[in-house]
């Protein structure tokens, strides 16, 4: 079925994580009330038709480092979440913005053509950071725009993790 | 005939326009175009009778951008100088750089200053192209993709330079804010400095990396006044065969795109480069570098290159096909079907396919009887060629889209139309007269704490954390590396590598850059700039004899005359200093305009930045030294005579105290022969280590050398060679130019001595035990005692 899906490739637990570890250790600068980790993943957004047993073999052969990662299937983040000043855990996405040259995605395209899968019109990539924890939506909004982020070639979304599990929830 | 009403194009409203809505029209479009030139461009198109289109209009603004033509430097500057009267510069460029390579006239210089890169000969077969290009304002924006496309594109410079060169080495020296400048000094919708310093670095680390060359040779400097706009220089090293050097286009030749396709990334990057920043930026000016799809089109341009397969080639750089394909065929002409060009996304209007700056492009004047080979040969490498047009012989430039003529342009006035710019320049001698410096007061135990602040400053620290991101060894070439002696620990002055690995033939790459002397005096800064790039490629083992520089200028806004003074004085610098050392410019680039809004809302210009490359043959890689100290026992000479020259030191920095004094100065023709001596004695064997004197003076030479070699130094600094007595702390860390430490075993010192007569001083000996001794010889008091741990220790702090 024709749609948009995004596969997350993360490390497994137990793993080491540097670009989680490197920015953990350059945050602690900033002194961040409560910041116990940052855990980073990398995203893909493949436009197409295309089955479930299709997204599992192009991340299990193709986006996956099967020792060190595992993926996760469809956890499209919510754009319009409610608003939350609480603390807990956030999650920023980074994607490039629609015309900047996204390198990567033209390799995963070739990739997955190469799987003889013909069905993927569009891929962009994309990175996730998950911050355990913050004090408030504004910090995770801060942190985005002023450290993860490049507002000239990224678009950026910020999220709860509660929120995303619930909407993920629903969603299946 | 331009196609009437096509709903392809957007006609521009000009014949009628006044100054104001001239200028209105060029700073709406982001064109970069003065009123004057918007004045020739309005009465060439009254002759013709009509308005100009779109594409016609970006056309001569990418062509006429000061990142393509050069209107400073090739414009008349009336220079006058306080006390001292006034001189008309009628092109900077050609009477003052240009002119040394002209009238030194070396028989091994075999491109300079007409293509892509300046070529000097390797050997009877071979050559040796270099060129060093910035990219400041889009790695300020974005710096992993703005730093990435630097590098990048400078790669295609050597590709596209005769008919191809082998990229062999790069090199890549970048000027930041420090890390630590405060946030309040951070001017609104600029990057912090953290940001970036790591993407820059990783961006010129990734693109490198990925195309397998190696980057041995570079420098990171530090200062406030690059906050918004950092200086990122990309340099590269190609091998070209000699029979390969010239190029050509002919009637008929195809015009043929190849590599990555074009999307709207990059568009008005020539002409926003020209100007300055500010905010408001939109993300099409930004390009993202795609490093695989550059390695692939290169593998495919060597092959099509050796079988001759095409005539002549450029890269596709600032201003996209309408710089590449206008300059090939300024001499015949062209016509191009835009619609032929394969993009990256639908949507795109012919205008901006024409000056689209997307990456990974190259372009070719092929003859139809080899276009079958050619495309054949990409196809099997996996590389995208397509036919675009043809090279003509009416002169004209024609676009067209899908049969409709969408520009049509006398070539003659793209290339010649463009007024020259007349401004003026004034000199006035700084307020602060470094005469009247007042001398830095030292209790004897300061002069330690002193040497290890200056190996902790940000400018003299090792930056391993930097430097051991780039790949040096990939192609098996290097032979001195950025890091010598024991376990690594030094610091080299210079690269040596060898670009064809059955020759012992090898090739010498440094530079010199010292901003901090430009706000004092230009003329010395760039006096100092040359020297210190010489004196690098001589410490390592180098001739001056057979060897060429490239200038590198960043300067900030070129509309003030007293910014403009200080430009004139450095370019007549690079013409007395390099003549002086008979050294050739053979390539070189400026970038101008590089100003920012500070917090306040003033405008502000960088520090005046000049980078000299320097590239020679060293005839036997054999003969080549290292900087760290190899042998106790050995003599210590001190070569070159110490001023008391701290005007722009870095013992100012470190003591937190303006930059007052007396700007090294350079004494040309001693340098000269002291530079020549010196190359003979290393020949001869009589050095065992070399370092060059820069940055914090004889005692942090010695440092460096003694750590990188884990041997002690016991020195008398009261024997150096000085014209005029000068107090410790000027002998300790005084930056005077041309001098070097040399490390000579005790059996070679008749020898050396002998050779050096008058211009070395033996000023101690290698000692066993690791630590520094420095000493005033006359009152037999130590002046600093270091153990090398503790020095080593500050020099590897992570600034």
């Amino acid at each position: 079925m024709h749609g948009t899906y995004i596969i997350e490739v993360r490390h497994k637990a137990g793993v080491a994580d540097p670009v989680g570890r490197g920015l953990f250790e350059d945050l602690r600068s900033l002194r961040i009330e409560g910041l116990r980790r940052v855990a980073f993943s990398q995203l893909y957004r493949l436009a197409g038709d295309l089955r479930p047993e299709e997204r599992a073999r192009i991340a299990e052969d193709l986006l996956v480092d099967p020792v060190t990662q595992t993926f996760q299937d469809g956890s499209l983040v919510p754009q319009t979440a409610e608003k939350e000043k609480t603390r807990g855990t956030y999650i920023v996405d980074i994607w490039f913005k629609t015309g900047v040259t996204d390198v990567a995605s033209e390799s995963v395209i070739k990739g997955i053509r190469d799987l003889d899968i013909e069905s993927v019109s569009e891929v962009r990539t994309g990175f996730r950071y998950r911050f355990l924890e913050l004090p408030s939506r504004q910090t995770a909004e801060t942190l985005a725009v002023t450290v993860l982020s490049n507002p000239l070639v990224h678009d950026r979304f910020v999220n709860r993790e509660l929120d995303m599990a619930k909407t993920f929830a629903r969603r299946n | 005939m331009l196609t009437k009403d096509s709903p392809l194009v957007q006609k521009i409203a000009i014949l009628k326009g006044s100054d104001s809505q001239l200028l209105e029209i060029s700073r709406k479009g982001l064109l970069s175009l003065n009123l004057q030139e918007m004045k020739v461009i309005q009465a060439y198109f009254k002759k013709l009778g009509r308005e100009p289109v779109d594409a016609e209009l970006e056309t001569l603004a990418q062509t006429w951008s000061e990142h393509c033509k050069h209107k400073t430097f090739g414009g008349v500057i009336e220079y006058e100088e306080e006390g001292r009267g006034s001189r008309v510069y009628d092109n900077l460029l050609k009477s003052t750089i240009m002119r040394v390579t002209e009238e030194l006239d070396r028989p091994w210089c075999w491109s300079t200053f007409r293509d892509n890169a300046g070529v000097i000969a390797f050997d009877e077969d071979w050559g040796i192209a270099f060129k060093v290009e910035t990219h400041n304002h889009p790695s300020a924006l974005e710096p992993y993709g703005g730093a990435g496309t630097g590098i990048g594109g400078v790669i295609r410079d050597i590709l596209g330079v005769g008919l191809g060169a082998k990229p062999v080495l790069n090199t890549d020296v970048f000027a930041f804010a420090p890390r630590s400048l405060s946030p309040k000094l951070i001017p609104k919708g600029v990057l912090p400095p953290q940001r970036i310093i790591n993407g820059v670095i990783a961006g010129v680390r990734d693109y490198g990396n990925r195309m397998g060359i190696p980057t041995a040779n570079g420098a990171v400097y530090f200062d406030e006044g690059y906050v918004a706009n950092p200086l990122v220089f990309c340099g590269t090293v190609g091998l070209i065969p000699k029979d390969k050097v010239e190029k050509s286009v002919q009637t008929g030749d195809l015009v043929v795109t190849l590599g990555g396709r074009t999307g709207r990334d990059g568009i008005h990057g020539a002409t926003f480069s020209s100007a300055a920043l500010e905010e408001g930026i939109t993300s099409s000016v930004v390009q993202i570098g795609h490093a695989i799809m550059e390695k692939r089109t290169m593998d495919v341009l060597l092959q099509a290159r050796d079988r001759g397969l095409y005539r002549g080639l450029t890269d596709c750089g600032a201003g996209g096909f309408s710089s590449a394909v206008g300059e090939l065929g300024a001499e015949t002409g062209v016509r191009v079907d835009l619609e032929k060009v394969p993009l990256k996304y639908h949507g795109l209007a012919p205008w901006e396919i024409w000056v689209s700056e997307s990456q990974e492009r190259m372009v070719l004047a092929v003859p139809p009887a080899n276009w079958l080979e050619l495309s054949e040969l990409c196809g099997s490498e996996g590389v995208e060629a397509t036919i675009i047009g043809q090279f003509t012989n009416d002169h004209q430039l024609n676009l067209r889209y899908e049969g409709e003529t969408v520009g049509l342009l006398d070539m003659e006035f793209v290339h010649e139309g463009m007024p020259r710019v007349h401004r003026k320049a004034a000199w006035y001698h700084p307020v602060a007269e470094p005469k009247s410096a007042k001398r830095p007061r030292f209790q004897q135990r300061d002069y330690g704490s002193t040497l290890l602040k200056l190996l902790a400053h940000p400018n003299i620290a090792a930056k391993k954390w930097v430097v051991r991101q780039y790949d040096h060894e990939v192609q098996g070439g290097s032979v001195i590396k950025p890091f010598a002696g024991f376990d690594q620990r030094g610091p080299n002055d210079a690269c040596v590598f060898r670009p064809r690995l059955d020759s012992i033939q090898g090739v010498v790459v440094s530079n010199g850059f010292n901003p901090s002397y430009g706000e004092l005096d230009p003329y010395w800064m760039a006096a100092c700039a040359i020297d210190e790039a010489l004196r690098n490629l001589v410490a390592v083992g180098g001739n001056i004899n057979h060897a060429a520089i490239l200038d590198n200028f960043c300067w900030g806004d070129s509309q003030d005359p007293r910014e403009l003074a200080a430009l004139v004085r450095a370019c007549q610098a690079c013409y007395d200093i390099a003549k002086g050392f008979g050294v050739p410019f053979i390539s070189g680039k400026d970038s101008f305009n590089n100003t920012w809004r500070d917090p306040n809302g003033k405008l502000r210009s960088i520090p005046r930045s000049l980078l000299i490359s320097a590239i020679g043959v060293i005839k036997d890689i054999t003969q080549t030294v290292t900087m760290d100290t190899k042998q106790p026992g050995d003599w210590i000479f001190l070569i070159g005579e110490t001023r008391e020259e701290l005007g722009g030191s870095h013992l100012w920095k470190v003591l937190d105290k303006p930059p007052q004094g007396t700007v090294p100065h350079v004494q040309v023709a001693k340098a000269r022969e002291c530079f020549e001596l010196l190359h003979q004695a290393i020949g001869k064997g009589f050095v065992r280590a070399c370092h060059d004197l820069s940055e914090g003076g004889v005692a942090v030479a010695a440092a460096e050398m003694a750590f990188g070699g884990e041997f002690g130094m016991d020195l008398d600094i009261h024997k150096a060679l000085v014209p005029h007595a000068i107090p410790d702390s000027a002998l300790l860390f005084s930056e005077s130019a041309s001098r070097f430490l040399v490390e000579v075993p005790p059996m070679a010192r008749p020898g050396f001595e002998a050779l050096l007569k008058g211009y070395c001083a033996a000023l101690g000996r290698v000692t066993k035990k690791r630590t520094l001794i420095l000493r005033n010889g006359r009152t037999r008091r130590i002046l600093l005692k270091q153990p090398l741990e503790r020095l080593r220790a500050a020099w590897e702090t992570i600034a």
